[in-house]
């Protein structure tokens, strides 16, 4: 009899667990979600290029997911008053941000009343370096006449810089560090401004994103003489970094203009992880990847604990920037 | 529109008003954290233009008070005192948008041009021909603005019903 | 570009009727989002581009420009009809054009926007086909010296839309020239009269000032008046609403002048439409046998308006598609829109893909065409929003006026922002002060301030840099001209025992 018994519980326990596994595994694959439209807030106006990132992904949402993904633009304070709405957004994980450096510049300078944890932060989306930019056919053939113009007249090279306290003016500052000298920063409002700038001649040089650059580049108006990265720029291997000049600009760590997604605190971790793997396969996919080539951003796909490392890599950056850098 | 005396006083009390302000932006502007930088400091521009606001405003000011102490009012106008259905709806406009995020926006809609529709024609307008017209001005916006052009409206108490 | 793929472009274009349709809806679209206030052709080009999405380019194209030219010829509705600009380029419309319509000339007043708005457009249109490369060099020739000495020729014209009294005009243009200085500093980055806000950080919203500076006073102040006489369609003929053509002649000069001014101040990156429209209003005004008038109904000074900002449309147009460098606003988005698309606008455009260069010159052609036909035939309905009675119309009026600030970014904010410019606005508008002062203050204080820091900076701290740069010292002798005859024509008529101002 005891026999029995025990063999009767032990195969009920048997079949509970199998039961019970195979329901665990069935519930985190089938989460409820999304349902309805996704709004994502770029806190931009449109036209810039993460507005254009963000556009890009609504057609690859419709043909993979048949998800409607839906931009609200929402600019103000240097993007501060969109991620904001973002993160006091209701956290059912249908409303999303697509936040940049910028906002993490913000963080660093304590110019918003938010911290880094305030906010769920899931996955980057690309990573714009920084390249240095003149005008082609003009003053300087390349990198290191620039330099030497630099070093011979401190103060006497402009430098244009698409607004101020920014991931662009912190790359130009330690590369003037590392030669000795000082730029005469102009700083002017946003990248176009900047190029329009460069081409009339009337800066010497520019610090700009790949993306605001590369149709003058192609049509021979503009040429990038280097990138402050380590890795160099995919679209044009043939810039030399500032690394392999002799010039060291990662004091401060390895601080990348970048955009990546976020929402606001507290979002079911099941419904993050399939916001996560969803962005990831739309970004991953031809039609996108073909999108940013065309337009000149660097993808950057990085989620859990690679893009926490990341992102908490350039906030401690920005936050040495913004003792030692900014101007105010 | 309004006869000169009415527009001189108003337009006194807007000089009073921007010298007021303007000193107090003024006091910003002095005790704003200076930046160690060379070249132009952010606030001089600013300081500049204020200064030159209050001495035009005050200029101004004292002699419009010059002239109305000289011609001792000959011209026997007097003051028209702002009609009260305009200053209702000065302060209806203020509390219909105070509303908005109180009880929404549809809402305070629908309450403000059904009243405010009437008291504007209060013979004319019957509450009922006035109700129809907001609801029917509100679900125009609400389908325009809301459904076409995406624009989120604050609807604290709506929301909990949908 | 050969001929064959020039005309290849083109007969493209006619050959697709779905395309057509698709462009005069997005023109129809346009005209709503131009007459509605707060609704921006931005807002109205972003909202459109994921429907275009599955077309072809030029389609897709041709459908962006369509909202972007109705969206700019929009705003005359609303300024004429009820003195609401309905977009900052619009603003001047309103100084003649409301009351043209108090004189019981409203149709005529939108027959002529609607057609000057055509001229504009055609204009700017005919030197975007031939002369773009040419002319784009004027956008990277201005630098900050340049942008400098324009925005204090802006400035200098504040008397010309003063009205009666230039000290009250000038007081109302420092009033906007103070709060331009709200936000984040151009050259430090520190925060100015910020208070602490995170949504005065980018300073405060031309759209929402002006939203309040008009509709508020507009309302409170007419909302005891008598309706209006009530306007039959029978009195709404083609005659009476198209211009006649003889007519139209008379006034070439100021028309082409306009557009001529508009083209320029739209490849000019930094200034838009409204900037174009107070400049165009202003040599109008000089150039008149009757510059006494305007402000009182003067056809002249609604022509001046909407030649020229529509002006801006094919001018702004030229930067982007030569060097893709956005002309202003609703071109950065335009450029955007390619980008998706997967052209990218620059010098290889014109020599990779010359079809559909000419596919998009030939967009502007037909939204131009059918900008000019929805409103003709559009006047009829506009004009009988006249007919609303004043109890109805003023209600709905403040509705429209707070969703139309509201409507900008979606944030409460900006209503606020209204009711604070409708306050002061009324206050002002009773003691006599103009408003169109304090837009163009808040528009142009900031440029001129920002630029002539930048261009200081640029000269190493010296201001001798104006000195050596021959476009911006042009800018500067005319606008002190114009200070100076301003100052010495009052003086003038005060002599003659005008009232003391």
């Amino acid at each position: 009899m005891k026999k029995k018994f025990f063999m009767v519980l032990a195969l009920c326990l048997i079949a509970m667990t199998a039961v019970f596994a195979n329901g665990q595994a069935e519930s985190s694959a089938e989460v409820n979600y999304p349902t309805k439209e996704i709004t994502l807030i770029i806190p931009w106006n449109p036209g810039g290029t993460n507005d254009l990132a963000g556009r890009a992904l609504q057609p690859v949402f419709k043909s993979m997911y048949d998800v409607n993904l839906v931009i609200k633009n929402v600019p103000g304070g240097g993007s501060a008053v969109g991620i904001l709405e973002a993160a006091n957004s209701k956290n059912d994980g249908y409303t999303l941000g697509l936040a940049t450096s910028s906002y993490l510049a913000l963080l660093a300078q304590g110019l918003v009343d938010s911290t880094l944890d305030a906010t769920t932060n899931m996955l980057s989306v690309m990573e714009e370096p920084i390249v240095l930019v003149v005008k082609n056919n003009g003053k300087y053939s390349d990198a290191e006449a620039l330099i030497a113009d630099l070093k011979a007249n401190p103060g006497k090279v402009s430098c244009g810089v698409p607004g101020t306290n920014n991931v662009n003016q912190i790359y130009a500052t330690l590369l003037q560090e590392q030669v000795g000298s000082e730029f005469n920063f102009m700083p002017f409002d946003g990248g176009s401004r900047v190029v329009a700038e460069l081409i009339g001649g009337h800066v010497d040089c520019g610090v700009l994103k790949p993306s605001e650059t590369i149709a003058q580049v192609k049509g021979g108006e503009l040429k990038i003489v280097g990138v402050f990265n380590r890795e160099g720029i995919t679209i044009l291997p043939e810039v030399p970094t500032f690394e392999s000049l002799g010039y060291d600009v990662f004091r401060l760590g390895n601080i990348q203009q970048m955009a990546y997604l976020m929402g606001p605190k507290n979002i079911d971790p099941k419904v993050e992880a399939k916001i996560v793997e969803m962005f990831t396969n739309v970004i991953n996919s031809d039609e996108y990847k073909e999108f940013a080539a065309g337009v000149g951003i660097q993808l950057n796909v990085l989620s859990g604990d690679d893009f926490d490392a990341y992102i908490t890599d350039i906030y401690n950056g920005l936050e040495k920037a913004s003792k030692e850098i900014f101007t105010n | 529109m309004a006869n000169e005396k009415t527009e001189k006083t108003y337009e006194n009390f807007v000089y009073v008003l921007f010298i007021c302000v303007f000193s107090y932006l003024f006091k910003v502007a002095m005790s704003a954290k200076s930046l160690k930088v060379n070249g132009m400091k952010s606030m001089t521009f600013p300081k500049g233009i204020i200064a030159v606001m209050i001495i035009l405003c005050a200029a101004k000011l004292i002699s419009n008070i010059i002239q109305a102490v000289r011609q001792h009012n000959e011209s026997g106008e007097s003051f028209e005192r702002l009609h009260p259905i305009k200053l209702l709806t000065l302060a209806l406009i203020i509390v219909y948008a105070a509303l908005w995020n109180v009880t929404g926006f549809a809402i305070s809609s629908l309450l403000f041009i059904t009243v405010e529709a009437k008291i504007l024609r209060w013979k004319d307008c019957s509450w009922l021909k006035a109700f129809a017209v907001s609801v029917g001005a509100t679900a125009a916006i609400y389908l325009i603005f809301g459904f076409l052009f995406s624009v989120d409206f604050p609807e604290p108490l709506l929301s909990m019903l949908f | 570009m050969t001929f064959e793929t020039v005309i290849a472009g083109i007969v493209n274009v006619f050959t697709n009727p779905a395309g057509l349709l698709w462009v005069l809806l997005g023109v129809a679209v346009g005209l709503i989002f131009g007459a509605l206030p707060g609704l921006s052709a931005t807002m109205g080009v972003a909202l459109i581009i994921p429907l275009t999405f599955s077309m072809s380019e030029v389609t897709a194209i041709g459908t962006l420009i369509g909202v972007y030219i109705g969206g700019i010829a929009g705003g005359a509705i609303s300024a004429i009809l009820i003195n609401i600009p309905g977009t900052p380029s619009s603003v001047v419309t309103s100084l003649d054009g409301y009351p043209m319509t108090k004189n019981g000339l409203a149709a005529r007043a939108l027959g002529w926007a609607t057609f000057s708005s055509g001229w504009g457009s055609i204009i700017s249109w005919l030197l975007l086909c031939t002369i773009a490369p040419l002319l784009a060099r004027i956008c990277t020739g201005f630098g900050s010296p340049e942008y400098a000495a324009l925005a204090f020729f802006g400035l200098s014209i504040i008397a010309a839309v003063s009205g009666k009294s230039v000290v009250k005009g000038l007081i109302s243009g420092l009033l906007g020239v103070t709060l331009s200085f709200v936000g984040i500093d151009p050259i430090w980055g520190d925060m100015r009269f910020t208070f602490g806000s995170v949504n005065l950080m980018s300073g405060i919203s031309t759209v929402a000032a002006l939203i309040g500076l008009y509709s508020i006073p507009q309302i409170i102040n007419s909302c005891m008046d008598k309706d209006n006489e009530k306007i039959s369609g029978k009195d709404l003929t083609i005659r009476n609403i198209v211009p006649p053509f003889r007519e139209q002649w008379k006034r070439k000069f100021n028309i082409i002048r306009s557009a001529l001014i508009g083209t320029f101040i739209g490849i000019i990156p930094a200034a838009g439409g409204n900037i174009a429209a107070f400049l165009s209003y202003d040599q109008a005004k000089r150039f008149s046998k009757e510059p006494d008038t305007f402000g009182k109904g003067n056809p002249d000074g609604v022509i001046a308006s909407e030649a020229s900002n529509n002006g801006v449309c094919g001018g702004a147009l030229i930067p982007m598609l030569t060097l893709s460098i956005p002309g202003d606003s609703v071109t950065a988005v335009l450029l955007g829109g390619l980008m998706i698309h997967g052209i990218t606008p620059g010098p290889t455009l014109f020599s990779e893909k010359p079809s559909i260069v000419s596919g998009i010159f030939t967009m502007v052609f037909v939204a131009t065409i059918f900008m000019v036909l929805l409103q003709v035939f559009g006047i009829k309905l506009f004009v009988k929003t006249l007919n609303v009675p004043v109890n109805i119309l003023n209600s709905i009026l403040v509705m429209l006026a707070l969703v139309g600030s509201y409507a900008i970014r979606g944030s409460f904010f900006d209503v606020l922002l209204t009711l604070f410019f409708g306050l002061i606005g009324f206050v002002m508008t009773r003691g006599g002060f103009p408003m169109a002062p304090i837009v163009l203050g808040l528009v142009l204080g900031s440029m001129f301030e920002g630029e002539f820091r930048r261009a200081i900076k640029l000269g190493n701290g010296s201001a001798s840099i104006f000195l050596h740069r021959p476009v911006a010292m042009f800018f500067i002798l005319v606008a002190v001209a114009v200070i100076a005859s301003t100052v010495i024509s009052r003086a003038r008529k005060s002599n003659k025992g005008e009232a003391k101002e």
